[in-house]
């Protein structure tokens, strides 16, 4: 537990050191939030700025940001004025966890016992069929499936929704889960596959199976607790991955999560807005990636013992 | 069962991976009988073939692997026998323990796990007295500290008690057979001593056959009753461990028993080594496999291959056209 509580404390320095890269790289973009195609009177401009506090010093500015941030106050957006980034964050946010998480729990429902059975049928018809399914996943990106999705299912079949978020009903969901989970969902099943056979030519299987236990058993408690650590291991940049979909999938079928307004934020140079995010997602792979790690060391115990040392 | 009836009865067994390139025969025509309670030594250098033996007992054979020819256990055909036959006597008639005791256990599981397992995948056993029959068995292989060490893992024991405890798998549901296949080989020489120390009261204690598989003639020669010599995959001496050991018929037995490392040898000479390697996989010569190494080869060597034919009336056989002269 302490051990939990240390790396936990140990994302501190890291998030410092991705909120300060960040907070220069959106500075480093020409322009301000208020520059726009009409320019507005000088006075208004400068009025506006000093609201805002952009007309202190760059390193005022960002010592005054990391003293609100440090109290959960991520601060005004610049654009969208009736509004603050918590307030933006608190709307978008469950709609991107929601079809994020489910995305990720679609991968690993359907991949791992994909990749399980392919390995099992080794070779055979079912493995090679999964093997060439599953490298069209992994190289058609989510958006050319998302579109083809709404199509096939939104308008030719009049099954669910083209687009769309009515309080977040399930038909709602499929399209945009389906779509993001997809490439993730296709190379777990390649993982798991390539894990599961290499460690089924070790020698403790061929010891298990000296010992004249069921094959089920063989499978579920020699083979697959090991063979899990490399497949855990990718969920962290997988939940990257499924992260960075989000914002195209969410585009492609209008739901109001987290990446609406990003993109529209960075081209307007809206600071807060885009650090916030910013900051929120890094937050949320680095917690995914340390509960990743916490898990592996359920399953190897010489991982326990190294960290107990 | 008759007195005569063997336990394990191998009979022109071979095994080859015809999938491989090239194609490779990896044993061929092996013969052998085991009586119950006997222990029988397979010797031979590094791909003559003894662990393929080894595993094509219990059906272990690497996938790929064609095994033809008859493997008789307790009278039981096993060659093509139904892997859940082949579940059924693996672990609880036949004991097996593997080279590597590091690779050999799960890494990821306790031993306790790892020993109770065997035992209730073969009796209806609760999980009570199933970790009485460990603690039994813990003790019986000499491990100091058996209740501590069933919530242990395999990497938090010394190469030389994960090997008990291997040796401790193999027989917690009393085989009537173990196939050891160089259960020493991974380990210091101290630490040898012991586990053949150990081997010996287990076979007098258990009654067990054994098959032991090693590269070491002198250590076949302290454990075992008979001794079969492999080279190249073929049967080329066998019979009882005295005579072989003694009297050497086949010159390439000759060789191993001179190469062999002992304290009784002169210090400062260097080991006795045999010039030369096997054929290589996948080659198969027309004569006798040793006959390009062999100092006592003439053309009849290269050109015919030697049958096994017995040599003395105590059951050795050997596989040569010139045997060394009887001492």
């Amino acid at each position: 537990m302490s051990y939990a509580l240390r790396r936990l404390l140990g994302l501190v320095p890291t998030l410092f050191i991705i909120v300060s890269l960040a907070f220069v790289l959106v500075r480093l973009a020409p322009g301000g939030p208020f520059d726009q195609e009409q320019t507005l009177a000088p006075e208004i401009k400068a009025n506006l700025e000093r609201a805002y506090g952009l007309d202190r010093p760059l390193g005022e500015q960002y010592l005054r940001y990391l003293g609100r941030l440090a109290h959960g106050d991520l601060g005004p957006s610049m654009r969208l004025r009736d509004f603050t980034v918590n307030e933006l964050i608190a709307i978008g946010l469950p709609v991107s966890l929601t079809i994020g998480g489910l995305a990720l729990a679609l991968s690993l429902l359907i991949g791992l016992p994909l990749g399980l059975g392919a390995a099992l049928a080794r070779r055979r018809g079912l493995d090679r069929l999964l093997m060439a399914t599953t490298a069209l996943g992994i190289a058609i990106p989510p958006y050319v499936t998302a579109p083809l999705l709404a199509l096939v299912f939104g308008i030719y079949l009049r099954w669910l929704p083209v687009a769309g978020w009515e309080g977040g009903q399930l038909r709602d969901l499929v399209l945009p889960v389906v779509a993001l989970a997809l490439p993730t969902l296709a190379y777990l099943a390649r993982l798991t596959r390539a894990s599961v056979l290499e460690v089924a030519g070790l020698p403790f299987v061929r010891a298990a199976r000296a010992k004249g236990l069921s094959e089920a058993r063989i499978v579920l408690v020699h083979v697959l607790p090991p063979a899990l650590g490399p497949v855990l291991a990718y969920l962290g940049p997988a939940a990257a991955g499924i992260l960075a979909g989000s914002l195209v999938i969410e585009t492609v079928f209008g739901l109001p999560g987290m990446g609406r307004f990003l993109v529209e934020g960075a081209l307007n140079r809206d600071y807060t807005l885009v650090l916030g995010k910013v900051i929120v997602y890094a937050t949320l792979v680095l917690l995914l990636n340390l509960l990743v790690d916490l898990l592996r060391a359920l399953l190897d115990p010489r991982i326990r013992a190294r960290r107990r040392a | 069962m008759s007195a005569e009836a063997p336990l394990l009865a191998v009979l022109g067994v071979g095994v080859s991976f015809p999938g491989a390139r090239p194609p490779v025969r990896a044993l061929a025509d092996v013969e052998l009988r085991l009586l119950a309670g006997r222990s029988l030594g397979l010797v031979g250098e590094s791909g003559a073939g003894k662990s393929q033996l080894a595993l094509a007992i219990p059906g272990l054979s690497a996938p790929g692997a064609v095994v033809e020819g008859s493997i008789r256990f307790c009278g039981e055909e096993l060659i093509n026998a139904s892997p859940a036959r082949l579940r059924a006597l693996r672990g609880r008639h036949i004991g097996f323990i593997a080279q590597d005791p590091q690779a050999a256990l799960a890494p990821h599981l306790k031993v306790g796990t790892q020993l109770t397992e065997t035992l209730r995948s073969h009796h209806a056993l609760d999980a009570r007295a199933a970790r009485a029959a460990a603690l039994q068995m813990l003790e019986r292989v000499q491990v100091p500290a058996p209740a501590a060490r069933l919530g242990q893992y395999p990497h938090e024991l010394s190469g030389g008690l994960r090997q008990r405890v291997s040796i401790a798998i193999a027989l917690i549901a009393s085989p009537s057979l173990l196939i050891a296949d160089e259960p020493t080989t991974a380990l210091d020489v101290t630490v040898e001593a012991g586990i053949r120390a150990l081997f010996l009261k287990l076979r007098q204690e258990l009654k067990l056959a054994l098959v032991l598989v090693s590269h070491d003639l002198a250590v076949v020669g302290g454990l075992c009753d008979e001794i079969l010599v492999l080279y190249a995959g073929r049967v080329v001496e066998s019979g009882p461990a005295a005579a072989v050991l003694k009297d050497p018929r086949h010159h390439y037995t000759a060789a191993l028993a001179a190469a062999s490392a002992t304290l009784e040898a002169p210090l400062g000479l260097p080991l006795a080594t045999i010039a030369g390697s096997q054929p290589a996989p996948g080659v198969e010569l027309a004569g006798c496999a040793f006959a390009p190494r062999c100092p006592a080869a003439a053309a009849r060597c290269h050109a015919e291959r030697p049958p096994l034919a017995s040599v003395a009336a105590g059951g050795a056989r050997v596989a040569c056209h010139f045997p060394r002269a009887s001492a």
